[in-house]
């Protein structure tokens, strides 16, 4: 008898402990993951995907086909991402959603021959592309991982727990209540980048194909394949970067293969580099990747690629058009944000943003000698600051509201709060207690975007230059400040 | 395989399991397969240095024997001192040679230039080499018989969980074990994976996170303040306590958990008294057997000369040195040690009568923590060239040490950049002083396992979740692992 409860007790020891052990792995588990914007399109609603590495992410904007080819699309991309990662988030966007379109972009097939070495790309692949769901998917992620050579011991290294145990030192609310799944955006996993850096515009007269890594092409075969069995139609791309020689060659060798098994191929380093007029002086943000006009560029070709390919697909098919429609109109405002998030003079950007009914400043002074700026930028707008040299409040087309330090406002769609604290070095704006970053200054400001539903940017301005710096609420800090 | 690893977390519970489930007549065979598969995980063609030595010290034990009963001496001699020379020259060429040809190519102004070897290491080869010859040794001293079994006496040279790492095993104790059936039982395992659980807390938890710090001070040693190296020095005394009987205590819980006894192997070493006591507390598998097989011979072979002990203890400390590592940092380390032994053995009497003038009471708490204070400082001291690369950064860091040692510079921000942040340190800290209790605990002979097991079972199962979940968070261990860096901002 004692012998069985023993056992009892032992299993029921084992059990408890597994359980426990398993919950710990969940909560430690990073789920940030780039395929979140894919991951929380309702389902059904996403009719094609452009799968690539950053190259993707920065180059093709998903709104833009909705408007020009009436068809939904998200990117499905992450950081380096190899065509063998390429594939499992192929998989996984088909257990999620029921596309019908696949646009790879074919970067991955210059592997070990491009301006990222291989370890680079092991090492960046390594640590950002495995943070998909746990499933079955998964499991051969990392099988793939083994086979393609990337030097991992695969179960020691992806087991929740020997990956992630290290993050108890970050640990905060977020890692129970983040859900990728729920992590909306409505830019569809686009990056964007106003950013311009010239470069020069590559050059190879290459007449012969260079044959990719191997495993690049066993890879790129299981694509197709998959695709084929999955009836899903499928067009080769190749957003634009500086290329070399040799992947001027794999650009040759892609188009021969694309040939053969019937694909489009849309490439922008070769045969449709003349069809979109890259400008290589104002297109790129750096030597890999386009700025948003390079973006809208090839973008709204590929789009219209698209369209011309399959013309009778109309946008009131697709279940969630009301909601698309929204998101396009929100991607508007992000690019109308664009010229009063670089506008370095106090009195125009004030004039700028009380003319848009949905924009709210809030903002803080104590800075004498602006008042005169402040005061003609006030005229017009009714109520008046008690002392323009130093006050706080929000301003708005319709409103003004000054000289109270707590605000009980909407912050995030739901009910916040926004206060100051001037004093004589710095003012500081907290929205919900938190403190907005910026550069230490007597005149601040958060511009916030009441479509958009959160703050686009912290202003301060610079009293040495005379002039303001903005400082972007980008997507990665804007958790800190919701309730 | 090691002990730290997912792969020895699959490993040891299906060998166990399967040890248990396979019929007694079968079990040390299938022990023997194990372990040679757990030896071979590192380098399987290995396997053969281990397996001449089986065979070398099995044949050689049978042989002595045998000419021992026949009372034919030079043939038992001739084949005890091939069996020896046999075994320490294989452990000569893998570990030492290169050490000997560059040293001799050094002495010699490069005029002797021997080819060097380019394999690696082969693990364990110095604990399973002396385990063997211990057995030879016992053998020829008629301490023991000789062993009939090739399998058992394989098992008893390769049993996996002791290994590579020791404790080095006598074979009147392990032999012996393995020669008697085992069956499973309760109180064995229980206490089997709790000890497993401790060695684990102290490896990952205490070893591997003080091994940053250590590690990156001792890294740039030339652009730290003294006070840093002091630290870290005195740091690297706790982590190689914990790192060695770690290994020690998960060994003796694996074999505890298939029902065998291994030796102690640590016992609170650093809670010394005196550098003999520190040697009887310290590694006491090894330190026994210098006792047993070089000192005492020795001693007893020199016992008419007035420096048998001194020469004796220089001797065993000396080999102690090499065996250690081909350095010639760790030969220091093991003459420091000689040293010290020996300067506590001849100021024996002058400190008693000095005590006694001065009216110490050597008897008093205050006075043993004194004592236990400077054998701690001392044996540190002797890490420095335990742990330093070379003999010049050894040098350089005493010198640092001793000239240039700013105790402020360690309350300076910059602490926390040396591989422990903030809440490591946080961590560290309160892992030494779990680690403090448990050692105190035990050196007053508290049995920490008999209180736990007293305990009712929640309170039991608490503490079973506090170990367990303490080294799977806070240890060390697994691929370092950095959150995703969006390097593109997205609005």
């Amino acid at each position: 008898m004692r012998k069985y409860k023993r056992l009892f007790f032992s299993l029921l020891f084992c059990a408890i402990t597994f359980a426990m052990l398993y919950g710990t792995a969940n909560i430690l588990r990073d789920r940030e993951t780039t395929l979140s914007s894919f991951y929380s399109e309702p389902s059904g609603s996403v009719d094609m995907i452009i799968v690539g590495s950053s190259h993707v992410n920065n180059g093709v904007i998903p709104n833009v086909f909705w408007q020009e080819s009436e068809r939904s699309a998200c990117n499905v991309y992450s950081w380096a991402q190899p065509m063998w990662t390429a594939y499992h988030y192929i998989i996984e966007a088909f257990s999620e959603q029921d596309v019908e379109l696949v646009v790879l972009d074919m970067y991955g097939m210059t592997y070990g021959n491009s301006y990222m070495v291989p370890q680079e790309i092991d090492r960046v692949n390594y640590q950002t592309s495995f943070n998909i769901d746990m499933n079955l998917n998964y499991l051969s992620l990392i099988q793939t991982a083994e086979h393609v050579g990337i030097d991992l011991r695969p179960y020691e290294e992806f087991l929740n727990l020997p990956r992630y145990h290290a993050r108890w030192k970050n640990l905060d609310a977020r890692m129970l209540t983040y859900d990728p799944h729920n992590a909306k955006d409505f830019l569809k996993g686009y990056g964007i980048s106003y950013q311009s850096v010239p470069q020069q515009q590559p050059s190879f007269a290459v007449t012969e194909p260079y044959v990719p890594y191997e495993y690049c092409v066993e890879y790129l075969d299981k694509i197709v394949q998959l695709c084929e069995k999955k009836n899903v139609d499928l067009i080769f791309t190749m957003v634009p970067y500086i290329y070399n020689e040799t992947e001027a060659g794999i650009d040759l060798w892609i188009e021969q293969y694309a040939a053969e098994h019937g694909i489009p191929y849309i490439s922008y380093i070769g045969n449709s580099a003349d069809a979109i007029e890259l400008d290589y002086s104002t297109d790129f943000q750096d030597n890999a990747h386009l700025n948003y006009y390079g973006a809208q560029k090839v973008s709204t070709h590929l789009a219209q690629f698209v369209k011309q390919r399959y013309p009778d697909y109309q946008k009131q098919q697709n279940p969630h058009c009301e909601q698309l429609d929204e998101d396009y109109q929100k991607y508007q405002r992000i690019l109308l944000a664009n010229d009063v998030m670089v506008e370095s003079d106090l009195q125009t950007y004030l004039t700028m943003v009380l003319q848009d009914e949905n924009y709210l400043l809030y903002l803080a002074n104590n800075e004498p000698a602006l008042a005169p700026v402040l005061s003609k930028a006030w005229q017009g707008y009714g109520e008046q600051p008690n002392n323009i040299e130093q006050f706080c409040g929000v301003i708005s087309k319709q409103q003004a509201d000054f000289d109270q330090t707590l605000l009980d406002v909407q912050l995030f769609g739901e009910k916040g709060t926004v206060s100051f604290d001037l004093n004589d070095e710095n003012v500081i704006i907290k929205l919900n207690d938190t403190a907005v970053i910026s550069q230490e200054s007597t005149f601040k400001a958060v511009l916030y975007d009441t479509i958009l539903d959160r703050p686009l940017e912290t202003v301060a301005f610079d009293a040495q230059t005379g002039t303001l710096l903005h400082k972007e609420f980008s997507s990665d800090i804007i958790d800190l400040f919701k309730k | 395989m090691l002990f730290n690893s997912i792969d020895f977390l699959l490993f040891f519970p299906i060998v166990t399991l399967l040890c248990f489930a396979i019929p007694p007549k079968v079990r040390n065979l299938f022990l023997l397969g194990c372990s040679l598969y757990f030896y071979m995980c590192w380098k399987a063609k290995y396997i053969l240095l281990i397996g001449f030595s089986i065979v070398v010290t099995y044949l050689g034990g049978l042989l002595i024997e045998y000419f021992s009963q026949k009372k034919k001496p030079f043939l038992e001699k001739s084949v005890f001192w091939a069996t020896i020379g046999s075994n320490l020259l294989i452990l000569f060429v893998f570990k030492y040679y290169n050490f000997f040809a560059e040293n001799l190519a050094a002495i010699s102004g490069d005029r002797i230039l021997l080819p060097l070897f380019q394999f690696a290491l082969p693990v364990g080869i110095s604990f399973y080499t002396f385990q063997a010859l211990g057995y030879v040794i016992d053998v020829s001293r008629k301490t023991i018989k000789a062993e009939k079994n090739p399998f058992t006496y394989a098992l008893f040279i390769s049993f996996y969980p002791q290994l590579v790492a020791g404790p080095i095993e006598r074979s009147s104790n392990l032999l012996a074990q393995i020669k008697q059936r085992t069956s499973f039982n309760y109180e064995n395992m229980r206490s089997g994976l709790l000890l497993m659980g401790w060695g684990m807390f102290q490896k990952v938890v205490i070893a591997d996170r003080l091994a940053l710090f250590v590690d990156s001070i001792y890294n740039q040693y030339t652009a730290v303040d003294g006070a840093y190296l002091l630290l870290a020095t005195l740091l690297f005394a706790i982590q190689i306590y914990c790192d060695f009987a770690s290994y020690s205590n998960i060994a003796r819980g694996a074999a505890r958990v298939m029902g065998y006894r291994l030796m102690l192997n640590f016992n609170t070493p650093y809670f010394s008294k005196s550098f003999a006591e520190y040697w009887s507390r310290w590694h006491i598998s090894l330190s026994t057997w210098f006792q047993d097989y070089i000192f005492e011979p020795l001693a007893w072979k020199l016992k008419d000369h007035r420096w048998a002990a001194g020469f004796s203890i220089f001797v065993v400390f000396f080999i102690s040195g090499f065996w250690h590592g081909a350095s010639w940092t760790f030969v220091i380390w093991g003459l420091l040690h000689a040293f010290l032994r020996i300067a506590e053995i001849l100021t024996k009497k002058p400190k008693k009568k000095l005590y006694k003038k001065l009216k110490i009471n050597t008897k008093s708490k205050q006075f043993q923590y004194l004592q236990m204070v400077f054998v701690f400082l001392c044996v540190c001291f002797t890490y420095i060239f335990f742990r330093a690369d070379s003999l010049s950064q050894a040098l350089s860091i005493v010198r640092s040490i001793f000239t240039d040692t700013h105790i402020t510079s360690l309350f300076q921000q910059s602490f926390f950049t040396f591989g422990l942040d903030v809440k490591d340190f946080v961590v560290a800290v309160v892992a030494l002083a779990v680690l403090w209790c448990g050692d105190l605990l035990v050196y007053r002979k508290v049995d920490i396992y008999g209180w736990i097991t007293a305990q009712k079972r929640p309170i039991r199962w608490v503490i079973y979740w506090l170990l367990i979940f303490s080294v799977v968070i806070f240890g060390v261990y697994g691929p370092s692992y950095d959150s995703a860096p969006f390097i593109y901002f997205q609005f």
